[in-house]
């Protein structure tokens, strides 16, 4: 409550006693009569008694209300009268509704926040479900790899994500690719991004957002109705290094890509430590709600001779692809996690072997389309399942989608962690 | 002797004129910032690999890749 002295003209007395002398004595002083409260009932209020009599005394407090007493008066009356204790001006008092209201209305604030951010929080831990959408625009006849991952029935096409392939361009003259949104930019000096003198950035880019051969109406890529970031990182004789990588990544993050695809290596030995730099840009992206997904590399000759997953798909933060046969096999080439006490593991396999694809008229052996092997083939098949995800799960972040892959992965019989990962990446959802 | 290129990991908020200055004064020469990733790609003469520098977390040296193709099966 709260409370402002007011100017109605009537004083509130604490007294000293309430005997009869007492009383007399201040009566008399004040030339008033009083009316004891013991009369008051539910229908004789003190406003109604004061009325008439000008002062009431509430016996069981020592206190006397009283009316139309001049102030002058009053300290006369006080002055000399040693049964008062003390007096005041009445008050007039108003529930602190204000402040109060304004309390709950900020706590019923609080709480709505707090809500929010709860629902927020469970939406994020929770995988949401899939928008709703049409069914399947075609179901066109498709690559091995494509009806192996569930891709050739999913609903979803990338629409609304970012993919960036970090490869050696892209040839943008393309037939299947008209209309596409695509933007690139080389790292290589003297060769533009856009030529891919070597046919392999071409590749990779229609198996992770290409769509359909225009001339024989099968369809090889995956997320076709995603924004194609292209960086050239590698020659048109496929080598390059890492500061253009790494100034191509910077860039991709700069452009908040959702998925990046680098279908390249650099090999490791037999018990050598992963890239304290990879390891710390793979963090960084995904700190940034950016997947990068790369190539565990080609060095093995097995059954006898695995070797250990390359560099920069070594590194922890990196998700490393190994690649499968039609028959689920593991590719006699495709590296693996055999430095397991130095780090550099296989997540996921994906098909590559016998993977056709889009090719470049600018490569040696032009051509636009081309059936290829190598784990770089396997790479953009999880980077273009990952953009599915993606377009599925809107709200997912990077560390989750990556999750997500792994959890929906098929788990092949008798498969070997070291070789496998977590499975043969494969869209779940419709 | 001939320049290599390094890549520089930076310790945090090291990217400033004094971070410039000493590393010039190292007689290094700085490449490009990486503001993304907090790195430096930088050129010397010394071999850095390894080096203990003021405000640089690790040093790698440049490494080649190539394409992940592998050909006729």
């Amino acid at each position: 409550m709260a409370s402002t002295s007011n100017n109605n003209g009537r004083i509130v007395i604490m007294l000293d006693k309430v005997d009869k002398s007492t009383l007399t004595k201040v009566q008399n002083e004040l030339q008033v009569k009083f009316t004891s409260s013991a009369e008051l009932s539910s229908k004789v209020k003190i406003n109604d008694v004061l009325k008439t009599d000008k002062g009431i005394l509430l016996k069981n407090l020592g206190i006397l209300v009283v009316e139309d007493i001049p102030i002058a008066q009053m300290k006369q009356a006080a002055s000399k009268n040693s049964k008062i204790v003390h007096w005041e001006a009445e008050r007039t008092f108003t529930k602190a509704v204000s402040a109060a209201a304004q309390i709950n209305k900020i706590k019923k604030k609080i709480e709505g926040l707090q809500n929010d951010i709860e629902k927020l929080e469970q939406l994020l831990r929770t995988p949401q479900k899939p928008e709703e959408k049409p069914s399947p625009k075609t179901n066109l006849p498709c690559t091995w790899g494509l009806e192996k991952m569930n891709i050739s029935t999913s609903q979803f096409t990338g629409k609304g994500v970012d993919i960036c392939i970090l490869d050696t361009g892209f040839y943008l003259s393309h037939p299947d690719f008209k209309n596409r949104n695509i933007r690139g930019k080389s790292f290589i000096p003297n060769e533009p991004w856009e030529y891919d003198g070597d046919g392999h950035g071409t590749h990779c880019t229609g198996t992770a957002a290409g769509y359909i051969s225009q001339a024989e109406g099968l369809r090889y890529g995956i997320a076709y109705e995603s924004n194609i970031l292209i960086g050239k990182v590698l020659s048109d004789t496929g080598s390059g290094n890492t500061s253009a990588l790494l100034d191509a990544i910077d860039w991709a993050l700069e452009k908040k890509v959702h998925v990046i695809s680098m279908s390249l290596t650099s090999q490791v030995e037999i018990g050598e430590k992963p890239s304290q730099i990879f390891e710390q840009i793979g963090r960084k992206a995904l700190e940034q709600n950016t997947l990068i997904i790369a190539a565990a590399g080609n060095d093995s000759n097995r059954p006898n001779i695995p070797k250990p997953v390359g560099c920069p798909a070594n590194a922890e933060s990196i998700m490393a692809v190994g690649a499968v046969d039609e028959q689920y096999a593991i590719a006699r080439f495709s590296n693996a996690g055999i430095n397991a006490a130095t780090g550099g593991k296989i997540d996921l396999v994906g098909p590559g072997v016998g993977i056709f694809s889009s090719y470049s008229n600018n490569a040696k052996d032009k051509k636009l389309y081309k059936t290829m092997n190598g784990t770089s083939m396997a790479t953009p098949h999880i980077a273009g399942l990952a953009a599915l995800y993606r377009e599925a799960f809107p709200q997912i972040t990077a560390q989750d989608l990556w999750k997500k892959l792994e959890h929906d992965a098929l788990k092949i019989k008798d498969m070997l962690v070291r070789d496998f990962g977590k499975g043969f990446g494969k869209f779940q959802k419709n | 002797m001939p320049s290599k290129i390094y890549i520089a990991q930076l310790k945090n908020d090291a990217w400033n004129d004094d971070t410039k200055s000493y590393l010039e004064g190292k007689g290094i020469e700085i490449v490009k910032y990486l503001s993304q990733l907090n790195i430096l790609i930088i050129k010397s003469e010394k071999p850095l690999k390894n080096k203990r520098l003021k405000y640089i977390l690790h040093i790698e040296e440049d490494q080649m890749f190539s394409k992940t193709e592998k050909g006729e099966e």
